[in-house]
């Protein structure tokens, strides 16, 4: 069984995005839930690059002509909810950070003129 | 009725002490939130007679009137009055603001639309994609969305939730008072604009950036 360089290449980063986000899970980093995510895209992943032929039933299933075209779609899809979910992340931070420098801002605010 | 002015203020040294010193008149204490300005504008603001309160680094305007209204809170305001720190608006017209309180309105939205004296064109324009925007995201309408300009009283400042840091808070403040349930009305004033105040609006960019802000403070409420 031969494999082309873009299989090679895929399977090498489903093995390797595995092995992190286990990694990630052991020092207690990522929830199971991400865990058990994360494991299903990267199975996914070497599935598809070890028998491409499965993004075709794939596609078929869902209506798309070809499996490569259903793989774009459902990978502009998730890019588009992880970047969403990252700027809800982002501005979820930015509230801490605007919390933390109000509580030293008034901690450390004029005393003069205030109300007892 | 104690009220007291909450000022904004990034990097307006050359003018906020003139904007303080003004407004001192009309109100019982005037609040400086000096939002981690690079130049001298904490010093200038206290020597002008505000109580000064500092942001260690630069968090925006919402974030400056969400710390400016604890401040105000917690020194005791009935009712808490914003203005810009670059002077463009008048302090004369605190007392028809506060009227407006008196009468029994829980906040008074200043509105440079009703009046539209010298107002540039572009402004006008760029204020009423900024109302359609609030209208569409958070359903109530007002004339002039963007205003810094504006009196709430205390007790419906206590029930408001504002998330926002920067510029987005104009429109979040017109929501939270609906989703409170406040009665809100507005009040006619002149904006003053200077070649200062001109040079340190905001420009499409910054617009655009509210937008998408807003939306996703829209999605995540």
């Amino acid at each position: 069984m031969s494999f082309t360089l873009i299989q090679i290449i895929l399977i090498g980063v489903a093995l390797l995005g595995a092995f992190r986000t286990v990694r990630q899970f052991r020092a207690g980093r990522v929830p199971p839930a991400w865990l058990a995510f994360w494991g299903a895209c990267w199975t996914a992943l070497a599935v598809v690059a070890f028998i491409p032929q499965t993004t075709d039933i794939a596609a078929n299933i869902f209506g798309v002509g070809r499996g490569v075209d259903l793989a774009v779609y459902v990978s502009i899809v998730l890019l588009f909810a992880l970047s969403f979910k990252l700027l809800m992340k982002i501005e979820d931070l930015e509230r801490d950070i605007t919390r933390l420098v109000r509580a030293l801002a008034l901690k450390d605010s004029d005393k003069t003129d205030h109300v007892a | 009725m104690r009220v007291i002015a909450v000022i904004p203020c990034y990097n307006e040294a050359s003018e906020v002490g003139r904007v303080v010193q003004t407004v001192r008149s009309f109100v019982a204490q005037v609040i400086v939130v000096d939002d981690g300005s690079n130049d001298a504008s904490a010093e200038e603001a206290r020597k002008a007679g505000a109580v000064v309160v500092q942001h260690v680094i630069n968090r925006g305007l919402g974030a400056s009137l969400g710390t400016g209204f604890a401040a105000a809170l917690m020194n005791g305001a009935d009712a808490v009055v914003t203005l810009d720190a670059d002077g463009q608006h008048d302090p004369s017209e605190i007392p028809s603001l506060v009227a407006a309180l008196e009468a029994g309105a829980d906040a008074a939205l200043g509105s440079r639309m009703l009046t539209r004296t010298g107002m540039p064109a572009r402004r006008q324009f760029a204020n009423t994609l900024g109302n359609v925007l609030t209208f569409l995201l958070f359903g109530s309408w007002v004339t002039d969305s963007q205003s810094g300009y504006r009196a709430i009283n205390a007790s419906t400042l206590a029930k408001m939730d504002l998330k926002t840091n920067r510029m987005e808070v104009s429109s979040e403040i017109i929501a939270e008072l609906c989703r409170v349930g406040a009665c809100v009305v507005e009040v006619p004033i002149k904006a003053i604009y200077t070649e200062y105040s001109l040079s340190k609006g905001q420009n499409w960019f910054v617009g655009i950036k509210t937008a998408i802000k807003l939306l996703l403070r829209r999605l995540s409420s």
